[in-house]
């Protein structure tokens, strides 16, 4: 147990000074150490991106300019934050300007009573039968669906804690807002998706009966 | 519901929201849920440009690098040159030769004497031996010396 521990640091240490020395030679702006950044990030950031502004060529675009902007000012990057929170640091400022280019404003969220007083959520279980595997699939878009209609700052919120697995610190940090903050608007971000879901749900429900 | 209205909610639940409450109930699932959405990959056409662009910029990166060097080491040249002519010149201006006029009596008049040593040996030495021909100037086969029949006649 202690030996497996002890290794367990010692891993952590290796690939702590391996990151280390990535992010020196970027800092020197050598493109091979960066694509190894490129190709750990990528899919994570394209995500965040693609789910943050809709559009997957406009989000392929913005992914684009985060990692170019990431190599010329690697040599402001400091080692207080990961590299990780840096980059999305960068996508999420590159979704707001790209939002307030394009003239959108931030949709209010409506909610009608208390969140938790509505139902909750049944999730299917891991099965693999079709139809429950198509069930899932119609929530999942669901869920995409509401996650887009969102206000940026709640979407965001939920992106990075609950798909990315921020931490409250590291997501204050940042957004520049007060750790609070992050956790009222996730919570706000959870509730609505789970009155969207659930009208969503019945509606349907009722849809079918009639 | 308007913005300001959703606002004042935010301030509200700021006070009221705790991590026990967004690790429990429907906020668990929900956060299951958003977990679970599918991982957009951008494709492989969007790699190969994005890493086209970062070898351009890195090039770009090198060149500028480059032209700062060239610039940086031929003003520090300059600035080498500049101090190494100035310095030469306050020193040069230190250690001017003196006037001959401020050389002192002793050394002026033993030069003297030692040029009228040297011309009086040479004259004896003419006197002595002689000025006589020198053969390398005046060779015996040059022209000047021979005597043809032609000569004969101008005679």
């Amino acid at each position: 147990m202690l030996l497996g521990r002890k290794r367990g640091a010692l891993e952590e240490a290796d690939l702590a000074s391996a990151e280390s020395l990535l992010i020196e030679r970027c800092q020197k702006k050598d493109p091979a150490a960066f694509a190894s950044f490129i190709d750990q990030y990528q899919a994570r950031i394209f995500g965040f991106v693609r789910r943050m502004v809709g559009s997957a060529e406009e989000a392929e675009d913005i992914t684009q300019e985060v990692f170019i902007r990431a190599f010329q000012h690697f040599h402001r990057f400091d080692s207080r934050c990961s590299v990780k929170s840096w980059l999305f640091r960068i996508a999420h400022n590159l979704c707001i300007d790209h939002s307030r280019r394009a003239g959108r404003l931030p949709s209010s969220m409506s909610l009608n009573g208390d969140p938790e007083a509505e139902s909750e959520l049944e999730i299917a279980d891991e099965s693999w039968s079709p139809e429950t595997v198509a069930i899932r699939q119609e929530l999942l878009d669901h869920v995409e669906a509401a996650v887009a209609a969102m206000s940026e700052k709640l979407r965001a919120v939920l992106l990075l804690h609950d798909r990315e697995d921020m931490g409250y610190g590291e997501i204050a940090e940042m957004l520049g807002i007060p750790e609070g903050t992050v956790k009222s608007r996730l919570f706000l971000a959870r509730a609505y998706l789970q009155n969207r879901l659930a009208s969503e749900f019945s509606g349907a429900a009722s849809s079918e009966l009639k | 519901m308007k913005k300001g209205d959703t606002m004042h909610d935010q301030d509200q639940m700021k006070e009221t929201v705790d991590e026990t409450r967004l690790n429990q109930g429907f906020q668990a699932n929900i956060a299951d849920l958003v977990k679970s959405l599918d991982a957009p990959e951008p494709n492989l056409a969007w790699r190969a440009a994005l890493s086209e662009r970062i070898n351009a910029e890195a090039a770009r990166c090198r060149k500028r690098r480059r032209a700062f060097f060239a610039v940086k080491s031929s003003l520090a040249f300059a600035c080498a040159a500049g101090l190494a002519c100035f310095i030469f010149v306050r020193t040069g201006s230190r250690t001017a030769p003196a006037p001959i006029a401020q050389l002192s009596p002793s050394a002026s008049s033993s030069l003297e004497a030692t040029l009228v040593q040297a011309h009086e040996e040479a004259d004896t030495a003419s006197d002595v031996v002689g000025s006589g021909l020198n053969e390398n100037r005046t060779p015996m086969d040059s022209d000047a010396s021979y005597w043809g029949p032609d000569d004969a006649d101008s005679l």
